[in-house]
């Protein structure tokens, strides 16, 4: 029990410690992965996504919030995603859109989802309402 | 949950255990305390209709991760997937016991985050040293 809690406050400090390089070196990487990464047909994650993930790493860090930890998305994009004190934060980004989520840690419920297409849309909806209020 | 029915390929599967192979990152696994697999695990490939995976009735766990050294292995059944309006088409020209489970988009979330909490963990993942 005392170990499960240790584990738990460190993924929760570390996702609210973490730099942005770190982030951002571990997403540029994602651009290495060979086509069927996944075992089955998921493609490499697309420039454009890479960028575009980057981009939302690079503005929640200037705002201050937590750093996600990142992933790449069997549809060639990358899943960013923030385990926050009381909520699960994911954000998928594709070539073309914004995918976020939020639901209460621990909990089946989603409680808020979207798809936006630019940048502002995700500041407004998604880092101003759930990173930078959390955080 | 073994579900021992005789399936042609193109037949709807609608009972019964499936595997599937859970992808080593952090993000597609959640240690414990949760100890669960995570929503993108039940996200199509780019270009795909459907989320592979395999019937328990006609194959192992060792088979199913023969090869993939450092994946993990995520159990469900049937009956939830149909139940989230999901539908399973067997498949075995793509492998033994091969299903494909049709209908997660990644815009559907709640679907994939239930299928998430049904999915039983069989083995974990193998996960990457974090940066700090």
């Amino acid at each position: 029990m005392v170990e499960a809690l240790r584990r738990t406050f460190d993924r929760i400090f570390r996702s609210h410690t973490a730099q942005p390089q770190g982030v951002v070196d571990e997403i540029r990487a994602f651009a290495k992965l060979p086509s069927g990464w996944n075992s089955h047909r998921a493609p490499t994650p697309t420039q454009t996504a890479i960028k575009a993930a980057i981009g939302v790493v690079e503005l929640v860090a200037r705002r201050g919030g937590p750093m996600p930890s990142a992933s790449p998305t069997p549809s060639g994009g990358v899943a960013l995603v923030w385990e926050l004190p009381a909520l699960d934060a994911q954000l998928l980004v594709d070539e073309d859109s914004f995918d976020f989520s939020v639901a209460r840690r621990g909990h089946p419920k989603v409680t808020d989802q979207g798809s936006v297409s630019e940048m502002y849309e995700v500041e407004k909806r998604f880092i101003d309402r759930y990173l930078i209020v959390q955080h | 949950m073994a579900d021992q029915a005789a399936y042609n390929d193109g037949d709807e599967v609608v009972a019964g255990a499936l595997y599937r192979r859970i992808y080593p990152s952090g993000n597609y696994f959640k240690p414990p305390p949760e100890n669960r697999p995570t929503s993108l695990n039940f996200l199509p490939d780019t270009g795909e209709e459907y989320v592979s995976m395999f019937r328990a009735a006609e194959t192992t766990p060792s088979e199913v991760l023969e090869g993939h050294e450092g994946f993990g292995l995520l159990e469900i059944d049937a009956e939830v997937l149909w139940a989230l309006g999901k539908r399973v088409i067997y498949q075995p020209a793509y492998g033994k016991g091969h299903v494909g489970v049709r209908g997660f988009t990644k815009r559907d979330e709640q679907a994939r985050r239930d299928a998430a909490f049904a999915s039983r963990l069989l083995i974990r993942p193998t996960l990457p040293q974090q940066h700090a």
